[in-house]
């Protein structure tokens, strides 16, 4: 095996990244679900949104914390394994992730204790707002980095002088080509990815008759903005593809499939394929006839440009590219169907009662999580062998660092993410078989609403006199 | 307008930052591992739960600021200071989740203090020495990392690691003394009997230590003597009180000591570093990115802080007085 | 009985075509402006549905 450093770079850098992003494409989209949930609660006063909103709030906490811990790896990370990366463009990225801090991580953060901890300190007002707050942070958030990634993709609003950049312009560097479509694709996933999570948990309760409430609401709930969320993510899919099939061809042109500079005319959409980056062709390939050609040139006999058209030494791997898209793609159109198929019921009042559909809920709980992991390999494996394209290769960026180094901290990463994960996982479910908590929480606990709703201190005289908790 | 010396200043202000609030967290983690009954650990966790996200935060601006602004720097002190950075990282993310796994686990929750404690104290031993590397110096060839990794792992970065663990546990035991109720204080003031001494005598072992190995450090104290020498005077003065006086005072003097004790390292440290970014040989202009970008993080900077500073100050308003009895969730 | 129940699939199988069509509409096989339209189509039939077929019309 190759103890190359730049390729254990990349493994590290990709490895910590892949875990984070699953983190805060869960919180981004929780936290907004939260604040749904919130204003729900404070508008009907029903128990119900209150006891969905102490059930998810404890999984958001934990999936925040994480979130939080391994994306101080990544700010470091740039640096650890990439450091002349770092410095060609620290000048361009660095103010915009200086920014992501100032107004969104400490937003985030410094509301969050209030949201966790504060039900019992503040006035439902104030818990509201912190809950939007973070909601807003994590919105937030998602713009400064994606801005700062897209930069990297689609360059712009720099100069260059002997391998320095200079920034030339702020207003192209943050609204790069390709950042106006990609922000909100990203945004659309992670609040696909709650809908969906959200939806299966209430789905698997129902198919288990229990937690009624809770779970015809959750689910319906889940269901309605999945549906209009993603008619919305193909749509926005669509122009991103078409956005980097204008920047960046060669990504596409792996994502596809062809290898041939021009491809035959009608043109298939490959399913499935054997790609051979040496002999630059498909040694075995599946695909639905014409297709290709309606899907991807929007004509019935367009041709589609492969590969070839990129010069063999600027080409990204094939394999990678082409079968991250096709999960991200695929989960999308089930998704869709989904979305389809919950109208219908609706329509027909099965939403609730229809076995199959509960039980494809159940199993597409993750699945937003997985399509938007695809979809960022689509992004970043597509962009090799550039780390910022048509400007700095991936092997140019790396660290003054012994491979040893490398391995061995890459180890230790896979290690602690793994007990990490695990404990979440496990602290996860428990929580879904424990079930939401079923009496109403404290509107009846001092006589009346007003009362529960003054904010005090909790250790103040009077109240542990007056409290009728145990 | 001098963009370089005003970004380094803004450097400086959120390490100091860090350090503070986040050294007050670390240290209540470290003396966590020293705490036998459950629920005053219990009771120690919950004082710094409702504001450890934010006050971690400001290490994260801290490391952006300077690939930001000293892009130079930070391509050289990271990989520099790679082994040790990590271990930091995997440390604070053990700390991190422990907050939220040690809740939901009744079982496990002694393991997940541990976890606790230990992250907090290699996350300390390790910032501590990363410090004591930087004072050491680190090999630079033509703007980019030319030593080992290894270089690190020698004896002032080592002893600098021990004077920020029991720092941190200074500022910690401070912490506890101010939030904690009754049966805590007893545990927080003899914390401090030991960790404010150690924290000194380490303090001069790194002072001596450094000077006699580092010539860069020897001419900053001969340019600089008595500022430093006074700076070292007071510190000593406030170690003394602080040892002291820990049994019967009032509740925020320990912690108000610690804070001084922390701003005048800080400060010799600044006075011994200035005007170098990578002490000995990048200077903050050699290092800075171009003005376009300096100007961007400072205009963010100057907008925003105060903003960030005022709804921090909040949350520790909402969260003031003595940390609950049961916690935070009745 | 048997009628019924192929009328029913029938529609089923119609409702799946026309999430097809939309589909294709809005992934851009029919151009920009179209797609535009069809994903606003799209989005007020759903809340249309949402609002007509209330999810508790049979319970408490």
């Amino acid at each position: 095996m190759k103890l190359d450093p730049s390729i254990l770079a990349r493994i590290q850098f990709a490895f910590t990244v892949s875990f984070h992003i699953i983190f805060p494409t869960m919180s981004i989209g929780l936290a907004s679900f939260l604040a749904v949930i919130e204003a729900l609660w404070l508008k009907t006063k029903n128990p119900v949104y209150l006891q969905i909103y102490r059930f998810w709030l404890n999984i958001f906490a934990m999936g925040f914390g994480i979130g939080v811990v391994t994306g101080i790896v990544l700010s470091f990370e740039f640096g650890l394994g990439f450091a002349r990366f770092s410095q060609m463009a620290g000048p361009a990225i660095g103010p915009l992730i200086a920014l992501e801090v100032l107004t969104a991580f400490f937003l985030e953060a410094g509301f969050l204790g209030i949201m966790l901890f504060g039900l019992h300190r503040v006035g439902p007002k104030l818990h509201f707002f912190a809950t939007c707050m973070v909601a807003v942070g994590t919105l937030l958030s998602a713009s400064w980095i994606l801005s700062a990634n897209s930069w990297m993709q689609t360059p712009a609003g720099v100069a260059i002088h002997d391998g320095q950049l200079t920034v030339v312009n702020w207003l192209h560097v943050l609204m790069n080509p390709s950042w106006p479509y990609r922000l909100p694709h990203m945004l659309t996933a992670a609040y696909l990815t709650a809908s969906f999570m959200v939806a299966g948990v209430g789905a698997w309760y129902l198919l288990r008759g229990k937690h009624q409430d809770f779970a015809r609401r959750t689910v319906a709930l889940g269901t309605a903005f999945a549906t209009v969320l993603i008619a919305g993510q193909v749509f926005i899919g669509d122009l991103v593809y078409g956005t980097m099939l204008k920047y960046q061809p060669s990504k596409m042109q792996a994502a596809e499939g062809f290898w041939e500079k021009q491809s035959q005319s009608p043109a298939p959409y490959y399913w499935f394929i054997v790609p051979d980056q040496k002999d630059q062709r498909n040694r075995f390939a599946l695909g639905t006839p014409n297709l290709g050609s309606i899907w991807l040139t929007h004509s019935l006999k367009g041709r589609v440009e492969g590969l070839k058209n990129t010069p063999r030494e600027l080409q990204p791997r094939m394999a990678l590219v082409f079968y991250a898209f096709r999960i991200m793609y695929c989960l999308a159109m089930l998704m869709f169907a989904m979305g389809v198929a919950s109208l219908w019921l609706r329509f027909r009042g099965t939403l609730f009662k229809s076995r199959w559909f509960l039980w494809m809920l159940v199993f597409m709980t993750p699945s937003g999580i997985i399509a938007t992991l695809a979809g960022w390999y689509v992004a970043e494996t597509g962009r090799q062998p550039w780390v910022i394209y048509g400007i700095l290769r991936t092997v140019d960026a790396v660290s003054p660092v012994p491979s040893q180094a490398l391995l061995s901290t890459l180890i230790a990463f896979v290690c602690v993410y793994a007990v990490f994960i695990t404990a979440f996982l496990i602290f996860t479910v428990r929580i879904i078989r424990r079930g939401p908590v079923e009496a109403p929480v404290y509107a009846e606990a001092s006589g009346s609403i007003k009362n529960a709703f003054r904010p005090h201190v909790l250790d103040s005289p009077k109240r542990l006199a007056d409290s009728q908790f145990s | 307008m001098d963009l370089p010396l005003l970004s380094a200043s803004f450097l400086a202000f959120t390490l100091t930052l860090y350090v503070i609030l986040d050294g007050f967290d670390l240290g209540v983690g470290i003396l966590l591992l020293f705490q036998p009954a459950k629920a005053s650990r219990d009771h120690m966790v919950d004082s710094i739960t409702p504001t450890w996200d934010g006050n971690e935060t400001w290490i994260i601006m801290a490391g952006v600021t300077l690939l930001a602004a000293f892009p130079i720097a930070y391509s050289i002190l990271l990989p520099a200071f790679y082994l040790p950075v990590i271990l930091m990282l995997l440390a604070l993310g053990f700390r991190g989740v422990s907050f939220e796994f040690r809740v939901q686990s009744k079982e496990h929750r002694r393991a997940w203090d541990v976890a606790f404690g230990v992250g907090s104290l290699v996350a300390a031993l390790m910032q501590g020495l990363i410090l004591g590397g930087l004072m050491q110096g680190v090999t630079v060839q033509n703007r980019h990392f030319a030593g080992s990794v290894l270089d690190i792992f020698r004896p002032l970065p080592i002893i600098s690691g021990i004077t920020l663990l029991f720092g941190y546990a200074v500022l910690g035991g401070g912490w506890l003394k101010l939030k904690s109720n009754v049966s805590l204080q007893h545990f927080a003031s003899r914390s401090l009997r030991v960790s404010a001494p150690a924290f000194a005598v380490f303090f001069g072992i790194v002072c001596i230590y450094a000077v006699r190995i580092q010539p860069g450090i020897r001419a900053q104290w001969a340019s600089h003597g008595t500022a430093l020498a006074c700076l070292v005077g007071l510190f000593a003065i406030a170690a003394g009180m602080l040892t002291a006086l820990s049994g019967k005072s009032k509740p925020a003097l320990p912690f108000l000591l610690g804070l001084l004790l922390f701003v005048v390292g800080i400060s010799g440290t600044a006075l011994i570093v200035f005007p170098e970014i990578v002490p000995f040989s990048v200077s903050l202009w050699d290092a800075a990115s171009s003005s376009t970008s300096q100007r961007l993080v400072m205009i963010g900077a100057a907008c925003v802080t105060p903003v960030v500073l005022a709804y921090s100050a909040f949350a520790y308003w909402i969260f003031r007085g003595k940390t609950p009895e049961n916690g935070w969730e009745a | 009985m048997k009628t019924s129940n192929v009328l029913r699939r029938v529609y089923g199988v119609t409702a799946a075509l026309i999430g097809v069509l939309f589909f294709f509409i809005i992934v851009g096989v029919f151009g920009l402006p179209l797609a535009i339209a069809g994903l606003a189509v799209f989005v007020l039939g759903a809340v249309v549905v949402f609002r007509a077929f209330p999810t508790e019309r049979a319970e408490l």
